[in-house]
């Protein structure tokens, strides 16, 4: 008999304790407000919500786009495995940062006002609108997914059909909008720290986020290998994890030749808190992993492979962080430290995703072996019936 | 600080997950042995000849030869060494390619009647890592057309089934061949599972075995 319910264990105890906390933050928030809720101040208008949620939770979706481009417009086949975990990873990281944004805004009731209201000069509304095409593409790249689930052939057949100009549309989309994220900072250079703020944000929001995705995909698949007792295309990890670090080195590259050509090599060699989170940014983002993952047997090695990974998400995250949040501090006037309620909400999120993951992958087609298997039985079963075997 | 408290609530996250794992007496992906498993791939347009080498269409009417992925998770890290020059010819079941595992070898026979027209010089230099990419072997011209009606060459669908069944042959022969402990304990983990490089651990018997009766 299927067991209806769930056994309990170590996660789901914590994670229905985190999404309970959460909704009661979610009470708070909505019937109390952001000054009942939040550490947020006019002086300090951005937190945990849009520095996380937002920039993080965008960038590290970056690795649907980047994988696509991979399999679908260069047509590397071999990555084509990684390619329905990394779309799925996205299109779920997306709902959450537009979910995630109900919170952050004053009157999340106006949402739909980029829709009607056009502002093209604001950088905001690009990225309003490039974040709603790019999660309608996401859904429809999504889409053949669940078709082949319910064997909805014909339909199935045009996804395909269509299949390229929507990648296309998708990878566009999110060039535009991974870099608009950084030019959102373009508007403040008197309030941030100089270490963090430069006139090639845009570019150096798109290339961490590329890389950083990049790397999200071993992440994830480290995850999904955890959560489904289901082998790990290691090989394939371990190439993308070096196209990845070979990324975030030219970024970090253009971000030193763009220090020396702005007169800023001198903070290098200012020893103070912003200092030190600026060199534990790229070393742990960039160096290391780059000096490991460089090698072919170290990148080779699960074990490597995986904690480089997580340093270059946690490289990444200490980089949006500091562009959100450390280096607003001093021109802000005030700290800033997000309440037990924002931390909270931020936890649900990333909760209830990896809840949503879970669920589809196991209800849907999603990894290599089972799309193999889907098509393999469909064909076998389609020549029984038609007496060919 | 906010940064800081981020990434270490993000690395508090991992190291208790690996602490639950442990006390569960369950192995982290990343720690874990590579498992022998039932995935393969083989690419449409190539054909698959029983003794696990695969051919595939080039130019001048030319084929390229390779090894499968199933030699590759049962050898584990190989090297391949060609045993006939460029220029030669070969006869259909003669000796045609070896690989290379540790100081051991086994040898693969001609699938078709033919001459080497071109050797890759990528296998000279490293193991195998991509068999149906950047490291296939040679080029062969067959002397005849090559035909699917023949027995020994499979495409598609039917190839990745017979992968399949080969796979559960080899399985069969693994637990056959696993009488020692200590045998057993390398190559049936996890519920019977075998790991990949499994012929590693076996003697040189058992790998001629093998030789017979898969190649």
């Amino acid at each position: 008999m299927k067991q209806i319910i769930p056994k309990i264990t170590f996660w789901r105890v914590v994670a229905v304790i985190i999404v309970v906390a959460g909704l009661y933050s979610t009470y708070l928030r909505f019937t109390g407000g952001l000054g009942a809720s939040t550490n947020l101040s006019d002086e300090f208008p951005w937190g945990l919500w849009i520095g996380f949620d937002i920039l993080v939770g965008v960038g590290l979706a970056a690795g649907g786009f980047t994988i696509c481009a991979i399999t679908h417009i260069f047509n590397i086949e071999k990555y084509k495995p990684l390619a329905r975990p990394a779309i799925l990873t996205a299109f779920l990281g997306y709902l959450l940062v537009i979910f995630g944004l109900m919170y952050d805004l004053g009157k999340p009731y106006n949402i739909w006002h980029a829709i009607i209201y056009w502002n093209p000069r604001s950088v905001m509304f690009e990225v309003a609108w490039c974040v709603m095409l790019y999660t309608t593409v996401l859904f429809l790249e999504f889409l053949p997914i669940a078709l082949e689930k319910f064997r909805l052939k014909k339909l199935l057949a045009f996804m395909k059909k269509v299949g390229i100009p929507i990648m296309i549309t998708g990878v566009i989309l999110s060039t535009l909008h991974q870099s608009s994220l950084g030019s959102l900072f373009l508007i403040v250079p008197q309030k941030m720290y100089p270490l963090w703020y430069s006139g090639l944000l845009p570019v150096f929001f798109f290339i961490s986020a590329v890389g950083a995705g990049l790397t999200m995909v071993i992440f994830e698949a480290y995850l999904s290998a955890r959560a489904f007792n289901k082998g790990i295309e290691a090989d394939l990890l371990s190439r993308i994890g070096l196209y990845g670090v070979i990324i975030l080195m030219l970024g970090l590259i253009i971000k030193l030749i763009d220090f020396a050509l702005t007169d800023k090599i001198h903070l290098l060699f200012t020893i103070n808190n912003y200092t030190l989170l600026f060199y534990l940014e790229i070393l742990v983002g960039t160096i290391v992993p780059f000096g490991l993952l460089i090698q072919k047997r170290i990148r080779e090695n699960r074990r490597w492979l995986y904690a480089s990974a997580i340093m270059v998400i946690s490289g990444f995250l200490l980089n949006r962080l500091n562009v959100s949040i450390t280096s607003i501090t001093p021109g802000a006037g005030v700290s800033y430290f997000p309440s037990i309620y924002e931390i909270s909400v931020t936890l649900m999120l990333v909760t209830l995703g990896m809840w949503a993951f879970k669920f589809i992958a196991k209800n849907f087609p999603v990894f290599a072996s089972e799309v193999h298997f889907e098509n393999h039985n469909l064909k076998y079963s389609e020549k029984l019936s038609e007496g060919k075997i | 600080m906010v940064a800081l408290f981020v990434v270490l609530t993000f690395l508090f996250f991992i190291l208790i997950d690996l602490l639950v794992l442990k006390a569960q007496g369950k192995e982290h992906p990343a720690f874990a042995v590579k498992v022998f498993d039932k995935r393969f791939f083989f690419p449409a347009e190539a054909i698959l000849s029983t003794g696990h080498l695969w051919l595939q269409k080039a130019q001048n009417g030319f084929y390229k030869l390779g090894i499968d992925e199933f030699i590759m998770k049962a050898l584990g890290k190989l090297h391949l060494v060609p045993l006939k020059a460029e220029g030669e010819s070969v006869n259909k079941g003669e000796p045609i390619l070896q690989a290379v595992f540790g100081n051991r070898t086994i040898t693969f026979r001609a699938p078709v009647d033919g001459s080497i027209r071109f050797i890759n010089k990528n296998i000279n230099q490293k193991p195998v890592d991509d068999p149906y990419g950047d490291d296939w072997a040679l080029l062969i011209e067959p002397k005849n057309d090559l035909s699917l009606s023949s027995a020994f060459l499979k495409k598609g669908n039917d190839a990745l089934k017979w992968l399949h069944d080969e796979f559960n042959r080899f399985k069969d022969f693994v637990a056959a061949k696993a009488g020692e402990p200590e045998l057993a304990g390398v190559t049936l983990q996890d519920g019977g599972n075998i790991v990949e490089g499994v012929l590693r651990s076996f003697d040189d018997n058992t790998i001629k075995e093998f030789e017979e009766q898969f190649l």
